[in-house]
């Protein structure tokens, strides 16, 4: 049973269709990334896989079981979470307090109006060890405002991980990352293999072609071919589509 | 460096404990300072600011920390008072509201009705504003307290547009409460009972998601919440404060009237918030004193004394990032 499925999504615009007939599966602890064009409809994709965005036909299932219609924060409780091409943090937190909420926030509702959430040790332990796979841990108290590019993208990803959840949409976690930084992201995604199973949306070939085990190329919402990473480097149609014919 | 100077207070530093044991001691010496120097009046003004402080310490808690920027607090403010006032009416009366209810003039009564009515009817007027934000969220809290407003305006059992006289405060254990100064030490105490509360709640897990809500919601409900649900319940403890607060100036007063309930004192309230710093701690009681001395002093110069906190608000609002924020809140997220 695949762990992440869809089958036969379809999402109008309009006149534009975004999302043309998709279907994708991810096996267990697989890294499948999805690449093509600007305007392809990745994103699109990812927030109706999350249940942002409600697709006109189609279904997804989560672990076998139909998610269609469940709310994002529902599909969370089923273990699916994403990470945002243009990061959504919260801006007034420090990266520590950012991390600690995404932590709190695992443990179920947060209706308690006690105790100092700041005095639990746990989460706290939590924090530092994640700051420090992150590389972030000089800058755990600095507000998210004041970071740079770089480190809200490392945030944001650190976010998606915190969640605990064991499948992730990540959403051009490299996007605007120099080569210095890249190299250490995908490091921290080549640790997950195995682990946790990533639908990885990315335009740096070198980092998925590096990472996936199987890639899906998407142009005008059509899924155009899908495989290894040799078979999609050799295909005349994603060459002519995507890749250019410098990669041959 | 970058480190230590971006670092948010969080905590609370040495230097407001400080201020804040000065200004209790300053509180608690009060009413002995007032008759040795002959001005027993300014008891019942501190009575006003302490009463003040507590509703806009409340408000604040949906305000500040929630980002909810109510424009209808005087709604549970005013209804607080009502409550106090009509079970007072039918306890002078003697018969029963609703030919259940049998009236009351005991403290430990007619707080706790008041604080449970307003939780109510905060509750419900949130459920249905929540559906909404920024300017319409301002506009149909307004909207609620105003029709609230009128109602009781053209209640006539309850006094209508004269109010209802409460002719003796309310009863606790043998304390005299018609002694202003057995009073104002009553709203000192409850006025720590509130601030204290308030701390615990803004550092709380709860606390953390309501801020967290309040700067993005998008990325709360991927933490797997809902923060329809976590500002429902925020917004109904903001009212409970409101309406404690209208009780006890009811007390106060020994009167309510529908002025309570007037869209102008939402604004006071919301105008205390700003002036004391938008979702801070202790906040509310600086600006509560500042509004309500400003009020004083400034009256016995002129009745246009709203000439001179005109700018005073505009100042803040130019130079203060917190007050510069809420307006980016309430009235779309450009300037933030």
């Amino acid at each position: 049973m695949s762990t992440l499925e869809i089958r036969g999504l379809v999402k109008r615009f309009g006149g534009v269709i975004a999302t043309d007939h998709v279907d994708l599966a991810l096996e267990p602890g697989e890294i499948h990334a999805l690449i093509g064009p600007n305007g392809a409809g990745k994103t699109t994709l990812i927030g109706q896989i999350m249940g942002e965005i409600r697709p006109d036909e189609g279904h997804v299932f989560l672990d076998g079981r139909e998610v269609t219609h469940l709310k994002p924060r529902e599909r969370v409780k089923l273990g699916l979470s994403r990470s945002f091409q243009i990061v959504e943090l919260l801006p007034e937190f420090t990266l520590a307090e950012n991390l600690a909420l995404a932590i709190q926030t695992r443990d179920g509702h947060s209706f308690r109006f006690w105790g100092r959430a700041s005095a639990d040790r746990r989460i706290a332990a939590e924090v530092g060890q994640r700051l420090a796979e992150a590389g972030l841990a000089p800058r755990a108290n600095v507000r998210v405002s004041s970071l740079s590019h770089g480190e809200r993208k490392d945030l944001e990803l650190a976010l998606a991980l915190a969640s605990g959840a064991p499948v992730l949409l990540l959403d051009e976690p490299m996007a605007g990352l120099g080569p210095s930084e890249s190299q250490r992201t995908v490091e921290q995604l080549a640790k997950l293999r195995g682990e946790k199973t990533i639908l990885l949306v990315e335009h740096d070939m070198d980092a998925v072609f590096a990472l996936a085990d199987r890639i899906s190329v998407l142009v005008y919402g059509r899924v155009i071919a899908s495989g290894n990473a040799e078979e999609i480097r050799t295909n005349p149609e994603v060459r002519r589509a995507y890749l250019g014919e410098e990669l041959a | 460096m970058a480190e230590l100077s971006s670092r948010p207070e969080r905590r609370i530093s040495p230097l407001h404990w400080a201020i804040f044991a000065a200004a209790l001691a300053l509180l608690i010496a009060l009413p002995f300072l007032a008759k040795a120097f002959g001005s027993p009046a300014s008891i019942g003004l501190a009575t006003r600011i302490l009463i003040y402080a507590i509703a806009a310490a409340s408000l604040n808690i949906a305000l500040g920390y929630g980002g909810m920027v109510s424009f209808g607090h005087a709604a549970f403010f005013g209804l607080g008072a009502y409550v106090t006032g009509i079970l007072y009416h039918h306890f002078i009366s003697g018969d029963p509201l609703f030919g259940v209810i049998t009236g009351s003039n005991a403290l430990l009564v007619t707080l706790p009705a008041a604080i449970l009515v307003t939780g109510v009817m905060a509750a419900i007027i949130g459920a249905l504003s929540l559906r909404t934000s920024g300017v319409q969220f301002i506009m149909i809290t307004l909207a609620f307290a105003q029709m609230l407003f009128f109602f009781f305006a053209a209640l006539k059992i309850y006094g209508g547009d004269d109010g209802l006289i409460i002719r003796r405060r309310n009863t606790l254990f043998d304390l005299n409460l018609r002694d202003d100064t057995t009073f104002y030490f009553l709203c000192l105490g409850l006025t720590l009972v509130v601030f204290f509360l308030k701390a615990r709640i803004v550092g709380s897990r709860f606390g953390r998601v309501l801020e967290g809500i309040r700067q993005n919601e998008r990325r709360m409900a991927i933490f797997g919440l809902s923060p329809y649900a976590y500002k429902l319940v925020a917004f109904a403890i903001s009212g409970m404060g409101a309406g404690l607060a209208g009780a006890l100036m009811a007390n106060y007063l020994r009167f309510v009237s529908p002025d309570m309930l007037h869209w102008t004192k939402s604004g006071e309230l919301m105008i205390m918030v700003i002036l004391g710093g938008v979702g801070t701690l202790f906040g509310p009681l600086f600006g509560a004193g500042a509004l309500v001395l400003l009020e004083t002093v400034l009256a016995g110069w002129t009745e246009h004394w709203q000439i001179v906190l005109g700018p005073i608000l505009l100042a803040i609002v130019l130079f203060r990032s917190d007050a510069r924020a809420l307006l980016a809140r309430a009235f779309g997220r450009r300037a933030a």
